[in-house]
């Protein structure tokens, strides 16, 4: 069953088209991986599902349901977790405000459990529980945008470019916590610049060029593909 | 017959004192963008400065203020335009240094208020609170006229300056200046990145259009004889906004247009609104404010770009290579390129309301 | 020496008003990125909705000050809903924004212009009586003001810094997407800094005139920057500064009085905030600054 699925998305800034019509689906349990050039409009096209850019064409389906006019709030309430490229935190908010901001919908008993959950995943926010959001490093920041998603319990998690700009340890700590959360059945979205690891841990795999969608097949038939990995990985 | 006469003569002053007024405020917000709230301090430092160098040495007795001499017409308006442009000069670091937007509005209303507040405050200056008054109208002896002929006289006069005014504008609206100071208020960063001076750019256009004001001032207070505090206030510095928002900002004709529209049909006109039931002078005066508010709210609603809206000015390859921008191929005009970051979800927020 | 202790009564009152002033201002402006000049004139429609409480509904003077928040409270909503928000969703520039309240402080102001003219008008009910400390003294309505403001505050503070609607305004402040993306609804969110701002202004507005004795159409506005002076000073959009800010600014003006003229204490205020934007434009309580940076 797609939990989350986009049928001919246009999407754009002001009266700039940036995606011209793109479908996709996302099944439940899946991890699909985006990839494509810089100012391909991936980022453009995950806000536009995640309800941060009003969808100007086409339809989007969250388990069925056309979601394409609600607002961003409504989206994140049926279960639409959704984690920015940056700004993905509440700068003057401590950590555990921002845990509890991504439970805002919950009840207090709720968001004490999922704390702990959460806590469970990401051991390395609980000495940082205290701080403001703004004081922490980067990877660290990027730890707390996901976790404070996953506070929600989200049907479907849409991370955009979750280890960019991270440290290369840090960037391997973040892919390995996707590859946990695919592994325990998480529904994933990401969009990915380095398309090679960020494959290795998804299902499928879509190609980005130009506001348009150019590829759709298995993560490693992209990997192995030789023009195509040629063409957009980077890889010769 | 001759009353109506005299009074349209005095919109007539009223009309072409605002057009100054108007287009010193076009040049600094219009096309440069500054955010001044409180364009009636350089109008009332150009009204004094005019008025003590009109009326001779101070006698405490009657009414005390400083820098007291005579000198003769037009000296002491090129003397209040001076005092606008130095007043602009001196504040202008204060505004134009490090504020941007509504600090800077807000700023520019706090030091206003401070200057109110000093000269009412301090009798010994422009004698407080209650202001100048005596000052002769200009060369009143020497032409001898009636008082008809007298005020088209000044409707001349003040006709001559705001179509100097005119002119001037319109040179510096084409001007490299001009070019420069709408590259900055378009995007600043991308002005200042190709190495122009934001400051000093917009530093001229606040100084001419302080001297404009003060200009505007020194002929205000040569026709009404008398200038006080109460007489100036941001809501005087509003109808100025006012008229320019109506008539249409960074468009010259525009800010003149304004100026007949709002303070001398809105303001001056209802004055001759007769008191009638329970209407008294008081409930008219509210009337107008409450209707200037009204028809500005109406104003940025539908046609924020005012009646006549900017005259559209393709950016050629000299405007580029002013700014020092090489043209990129395909890539259209710079100034409407934003520099984006990856992300960008400031410039998103008010589209998904 | 009395007089310096008498004028730290009086800062008392004044640091007590301004303060609930000032946190009223840069709540909503910090929260919506819309500077309020009619702010001031909300302080005065305050000041005659109580005066019609007291009138027209003879309520005693609490009352009447509780009844002056409740009604520029529901203005305040309504100027918001009816002419801010569509505005503010349409992307209107910030100087525009600030054109805008502009002339609706200046409606507001006529149209009690229109009702009361422009005479000074007082409430019933104060009392004479002094509350007497050696040679620092305060009306009993003054030592009230005082109370109720140090109770707001720290109920304001309690709100924002433990509950969960306080922790969402302030993920708001910080980001209002992610806050949306978070499930707040921040059009609601936004409609209560309103209600809360506008309750503050009418408050203050009240007290204000009790403190001055009486008030005429104009002396909300003519207090107007002295509250932003505080807004700012405290670090603009930081509630926690605007009590801060209200404080210096408050002690500042009174206690000049006993060095220079009673009419310079404005002044005085006035000069702190340029100096204090030129200086240290982040303010004393360091906030974000984001309301005055933002486009
Ligand atoms: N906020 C914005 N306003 C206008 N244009 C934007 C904005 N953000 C991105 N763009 C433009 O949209 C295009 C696609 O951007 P984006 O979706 O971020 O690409 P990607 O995430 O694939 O790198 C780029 O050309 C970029 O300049
Ligand atoms: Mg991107």
């Amino acid at each position: 069953m797609a939990t989350l699925e986009a049928h001919e998305v246009i999407a754009g800034y002001g009266r700039t088209q940036i995606v011209h019509g793109i479908s996709m689906e996302v099944d439940s349990g899946e991890v699909v991986c985006i990839v494509g050039p810089n100012g391909a409009g991936k980022s453009t096209f995950i806000k536009a599902l995640a309800g941060a850019l009003p969808v100007k064409g086409g339809i989007v389906r969250f388990q069925e349901i056309d979601i394409t006019r609600l607002n961003q709030e409504i989206r994140a309430r049926r279960g639409i977790g959704y984690v920015p490229q940056t700004q993905d935190v509440f700068p003057s908010l401590t950590t555990r405000e921002n845990l509890a901001m991504g439970a805002y919908l919950c009840k207090k008993h709720e968001l004490k459990i999922r704390q702990a959950a959460v806590l469970e995943r990401f051991p390395q926010l609980k000495k940082v529980l205290a701080s403001r959001a703004g004081s922490l490093s980067g990877g660290e920041r990027k730890l707390l945008g996901i976790a404070r998603v996953l506070m929600a319990e989200p049907k479907v998690l849409i991370l955009d470019e979750p280890s960019a700009g991270l440290s290369p340890q840090y960037a391997d700590i973040v892919r390995g916590h996707i590859r946990n959360l695919a592994h325990d059945g998480h529904t994933v979205l990401i969009v990915e610049q380095h398309a090679i690891e960020a494959l290795e841990i998804s299902d499928r795999a879509m190609v980005f060029v130009a506001g348009r969608k150019h590829f759709e097949g298995l993560a490693k038939d992209l990997l192995e593909s030789e023009d195509l990995g040629q063409m957009f990985l980077g890889r010769r | 017959m001759s009353h109506y006469l005299y009074y349209a003569l005095t919109l007539g002053v009223y009309f072409f004192v605002y057009c100054l007024l108007g287009l010193g405020y076009n040049l600094q917000y219009g096309l440069a963008g500054i955010n001044n709230v409180a364009n009636y301090s350089f109008v009332a430092f150009g009204a004094y400065l005019a008025a003590v160098t009109t009326l001779g040495p101070s006698n405490s007795l009657v009414q005390s203020y400083i820098l007291g001499t005579s000198i003769a017409w037009p000296l002491p308006l090129l003397v209040g335009a001076a005092a606008g442009a130095l007043t602009s000069l001196v504040l202008g670091f204060i505004f134009l240094l490090r504020l941007r937007h509504q600090y800077q509005a807000i700023v520019t209303l706090v030091v206003a208020q401070v200057i109110w507040l000093l000269v009412g405050n301090n009798p010994g200056l422009f004698n407080g609170y209650n202001g100048l008054a005596g000052v002769p109208q200009p060369l009143e002896s020497v032409v001898n006229l009636a008082p008809v002929p007298y005020e088209a006289f000044f409707v001349g006069i003040t006709a001559l300056c705001a179509l100097l005014g005119f002119a001037f504008m319109r040179r510096v609206v084409r001007s490299p200046l001009g070019r420069v100071l709408r590259a900055i208020r378009e995007d600043e960063s991308v002005a200042s990145c190709f190495g122009r001076n934001v400051f000093w750019a917009q530093m001229s256009a606040f100084i001419v259009a302080g001297t404009m004001a003060g200009l505007a001032g020194g002929l205000l207070v040569e026709y009404l004889g008398a200038w006080s505090p109460s007489g100036w206030s941001p809501y005087e510095g509003f109808v100025v906004i006012a008229a320019l928002i109506i008539g249409g900002t960074a468009n010259n004709i525009g800010a003149a247009l304004g100026a007949f529209i709002v303070p001398v049909a809105i303001y001056e006109l209802t004055g001759f609104i007769p008191p009638f039931g329970p209407v008294n002078a008081q409930t008219i005066d509210a009337f107008r404010w409450i209707a200037i508010g009204i028809i500005v709210l109406l104003f940025l609603w539908f046609r924020p770009q005012g009646v006549l809206p900017e005259p559209r000015r393709r950016f050629r390859l000299v405007d580029r290579i002013l700014v020092g921008q090489e043209p990129i191929p395909g890539k259209g005009l710079f100034l409407s390129q934003k520099m984006h970051g990856s992300d960008a979800t400031s410039v998103v927020t008010d589209e998904t309301k | 020496m009395s007089i310096f202790v008498a004028s730290l009564g009086f800062g008392l009152v004044t640091s007590a008003i301004l303060a609930l002033a000032a946190l009223g201002f840069t709540l909503q402006a910090g929260m919506t990125n819309v500077v309020n000049l009619a702010y001031g004139d909300m302080m005065t429609a305050g000041a005659f909705a109580a005066l019609v409480g007291q009138s027209a509904l003879r309520l005693s003077l609490w009352p009447a000050l509780v009844f002056g928040g409740v009604i520029v409270a529901l203005l305040s909503f309504v100027t918001n809903r009816l002419v801010i928000r569509p505005f503010v969703a349409r992307g209107t520039k910030s100087f525009q924004m600030i054109i805008v309240t502009f002339a609706l402080g200046i409606i507001l102001q006529y149209v009690i212009v229109m009702k009361w003219g422009e005479n000074f008008y007082a409430y019933r009910g104060l009392s004479l009586s002094l509350f007497k400390w050696g040679s620092f003294e305060l009306s009993y309505e003054q030592l009230t003001i005082v109370i109720m403001s140090v109770l707001l505050l720290g109920g304001f503070h309690v709100l924002v810094r433990y509950s969960r609607m306080g922790r969402a305004l302030r993920a708001m402040a910080d980001d209002k997407q992610l806050a949306r993306a978070c499930g707040v609804n921040v059009a609601r969110l936004t409609d209560i800094v309103w209600l809360i701002s506008g309750a503050l202004a009418g408050v203050s507005g009240v007290a204000l005139a009790i403190n001055a004795g009486s008030f005429n159409e104009i002396f909300g506005a003519n207090f107007m920057l002295i509250v932003v002076a505080a807004a700012i000073l405290g670090g603009a959009g930081e509630p926690n500064g605007a009590m801060v800010g209200a404080v210096v600014v408050g002690f500042a003006m009174e206690v000049s009085t006993v060095w220079i003229a009673g009419s310079y204490s404005e002044v005085v205020a006035l000069i702190l905030l340029i100096v204090a934007v030129l200086v240290r434009p982040q303010g004393l309580v360091a906030g974000r600054g984001k309301w005055v940076l933002a486009q």
